[in-house]
């Protein structure tokens, strides 16, 4: 039987258009903005300074704690400056902004001449992994971007007896991870061993959604020596890529409120991220660059591309030969979850798995109307919130007490949102009671 | 004719029981408040907006009683209530400084132009949680209405972008000041004052790009100022009010227009 989570959930149209793209390679842009902070946590120190010469796989920007992680550049050249710029979250950060020594090379020439590292796996310890993939500055590349290897350091209480590989992209538009999961399978499963090593031989579930019986075809032949990991079709319903509904989905097991995935034993990594610990040892590469969907209705030919971190968004515009006068809606990421952004020259990061280009015609723009109290929000909400209830408390400034743990909970899935037939911008309001919450705190 | 009499007599016998229980619970139970608490209650401006620190109006009077103390006065009372209050209490009235809250930008649409359309809820957070800014300069007044919901006196309201404050009507409460994500509102004291209205600390030229009206650090005002109250810091201009002796020179020299003379018409 197929497995899925119970709580809510909705189906909106998968959009999948670019599912059969393979993935193709850019031209090294001719300026690339490296953002210093790509990663939920304590924010990185740069390290670099204008006129600084750079290698690639250099560090630009210095982790400076546990829950932080380090930036490299993607291309030998030089840094021009650093400057603040629009992030594609909306936040202005500071950017490194690093001329290549060689413009337009193909970036797949630039890859291959990376060296093999050849290594024997059973003699790494486990600190020498986690070391390893600390800096390589991997982060979650699903889209949260929390640093890897701190997801992968259990305090010692926590047993893990069970790793989720989270290939289920369940965002529509989105399909990098399909495509990694269809044409780097051999790679992955590399990866996974890595991540398998690491707590003694848990077994592992590949989740997928069945709308993509390709990728779940390649992998359950890629993964017929390995007896330990199993892949799992799952039903699709959105939001399954969450860890939490993920876990749920394949183990039925519940993670606590204000809990994490480790309190249940159990530890989900994103498939891209999985890729990116391949590329750190096999490779000696940090995470420089990812797969990333351009898809939308303004996209004449929408594909899955791998760009070098820091690629202003401007490049893959004229790449994708997409009009900025049209452009209405720019969202990095999925439509459920991205964040709409306003700046063409906002960089790629290791978290942008998607960009969307969408002109006028998908702008709804109605205004907010009253609520009916019909429970559409309720019934969806995948973390089985009263998302109506506590929204009405947050406009009011006055959250009672007792719900406070419950907005804490809330995913930002989007859910509620989709459903409610008076256009009320649920989801917002969540983030917004999420905000005053930490702030009263 | 007993038909009526019976509950009659039974609940005017419930009401001597309850009467009496009452009566008893009501000076067994007794607890002296100083009648002071509730006459200064009804003098204070009784809008509970908490500017003084406590819960409300009741809360602070309390405090004033039981402490016997007048140091730190309400800061929305005038003189008058405030002497009123010391001479209930026989103390010495101690008014205090008056402040109004002032804000540090100009970015009217006019001057920082929008950089996106914004169509989320109307609260400055809540667009902060989209992105830093939706305007050019990262540094300027959103103009969704936080401070102005805050605002217990009606004193706020949104004009071309920006906030405007009515000081007429400003009692210098400070529920504004932490309503605004952008630290944009200071208190500043209710006089004639000169200020710059900028907190930009990018580069000159950024903030320029940014915004017609911006402090770019050019030092000018520093220079011309011989009281040594004006200070450029990390791109910003600063104004010591304290040794500030409001010669102008600083307004007439700076080429932005971003400092400027704040006056107020007291009623006093």
């Amino acid at each position: 039987m197929l497995k899925t989570f119970k709580m809510g959930g909705i189906h909106p149209p998968e959009e999948k258009i670019s599912s059969n793209k393979q993935i193709t390679f850019c031209e090294v842009p001719a300026q690339l903005l490296v953002p210093v902070d790509q990663h939920i946590g304590k924010p990185c120190e740069i390290i670099v300074e204008k006129g600084s010469v750079v290698e690639r796989g250099q560090l630009v920007a210095k982790s400076t704690g546990f829950v932080s992680s380090n930036v490299h550049s993607p291309v030998a050249g030089k840094v021009d400056k650093i400057v603040k710029m629009p992030q594609l979250g909306g936040q202005i950060k500071q950017c490194a902004l690093i001329t290549p020594d060689a413009p337009g090379e193909n970036y797949a020439e630039v890859l291959k001449k990376d060296s093999i590292n050849n290594f024997d796996l059973d003699k790494l310890s486990v600190e020498e992994i986690r070391k390893t993939i600390a800096d390589a500055g991997i982060v979650g590349m699903g889209g949260a971007g929390f640093p890897t290897h701190v997801k992968l350091s259990p305090p010692p209480e926590k047993t893990i007896d069970a790793l989720i590989i989270n290939g289920a992209e369940c965002e529509p538009y989105i399909t990098s991870d399909h495509r990694i999961m269809l044409e780097r399978a051999e790679e992955m499963i590399k990866g996974i061993l890595i991540l398998q090593h690491l707590f003694d031989g848990v077994p592992i579930y590949i989740g997928i959604e069945r709308n993509k019986p390709d990728a779940i075809e390649t992998l359950e032949k890629a993964v017929k020596d390995h007896e330990k990991i199993t892949v799992v079709p799952l039903i699709v319903k959105y939001p399954q890529g969450g860890e939490k509904q993920l876990i749920k989905a394949i183990l039925n097991r519940e993670v606590p409120s204000k809990g994490l995935p480790m309190d249940v034993g159990v530890v989900v990594q994103n498939v891209a991220t999985v890729l990116a610990v391949h590329d750190a040892f096999y490779y000696k590469r940090p995470l420089m660059e990812r797969v990333v969907t351009i898809s939308g209705n303004l996209v004449k030919n929408p594909g899955n591309i791998m760009l070098p971190i820091g690629t202003p968004i401007s490049y893959v515009m004229e790449k994708f030969e997409i009009d900025p006068q049209k452009v209405r809606v720019m969202i990095s990421g999925g439509p459920m979850m991205g964040r709409t952004s306003y700046s063409f020259e906002s960089p790629i990061t290791k978290t942008t798995s998607a960009l969307l280009f969408f002109d006028e015609s998908r702008i709804i723009g109605r205004e907010e109307n009253p609520c009916i109290r019909c429970g559409s929000c309720i019934r969806a909400c995948p973390m089985g919130l009263a998302v109506a209830q506590y929204t009405e408390m947050i406009k009011a400034n006055n959250i009672a007490p007792a719900v406070r743990d419950s907005i804490m909970d809330c995913i930002e899935c989007g859910s509620c949102s989709y459903v409610c037939p008076a256009d009320r911008r649920l989801v917002h309001w969540m983030r917004l009671g999420k905000n005053l919450i930490r702030r009263e705190n | 004719m007993f038909d009526i009499l019976i509950p009659g007599l039974i609940l005017g016998g419930f009401a001597l029981i309850s009467s009496t229980g009452l009566y008893i619970a009501s000076k067994k139970f007794y607890v002296y408040e100083d009648p002071r608490i509730a006459e200064v209650t009804e003098m204070l401006p009784g809008a509970n907006c908490g500017g003084c620190g406590f819960a409300g109006c009741a809360a602070y009077a309390e405090y004033v009683v039981h402490e016997n103390s007048l140091k730190k006065p309400c800061p929305v009372a005038d003189d008058e209530t405030m002497s009123q209050i010391g001479a209930l209490l026989g103390l010495a009235a101690d008014s205090g400084v008056k402040k109004v809250a002032s804000l540090m930008c100009k970015g009217t649409s006019e001057n920082c132009k929008s950089v996106m359309e914004y169509k989320g809820i109307e609260d400055c957070w809540a667009a902060m949680l989209v992105a830093d800014t939706s305007k050019a300069c990262a540094f300027s007044c959103l103009g969704l209405s936080s401070c102005v919901r805050a605002c217990s006196f009606d004193a706020m309201r949104i004009e071309d972008g920006i906030v405007v404050i009515d000081d007429e009507k400003c009692t210098g409460c400070g529920m504004c000041i932490s309503a605004c994500p952008k630290n944009l509102l200071h208190m500043r004291p209710k006089a004639k004052i000169i200020t710059v209205t900028c907190l930009n600390t990018d580069r000159g030229a950024d903030a320029r790009k940014a915004c017609a009206v911006a402090c770019i650090g050019c030092g000018k005002c520093e220079k011309v100022c011989e009281d040594d109250a004006i200070h450029v810091n990390n791109f910003l201009a600063k104004i010591d009010y304290d040794k500030c002796t409001l010669c102008e020179k600083c307004v007439e020299a700076c080429p932005t227009n971003s400092i400027e003379i704040r006056e107020v018409t007291i009623d006093a």
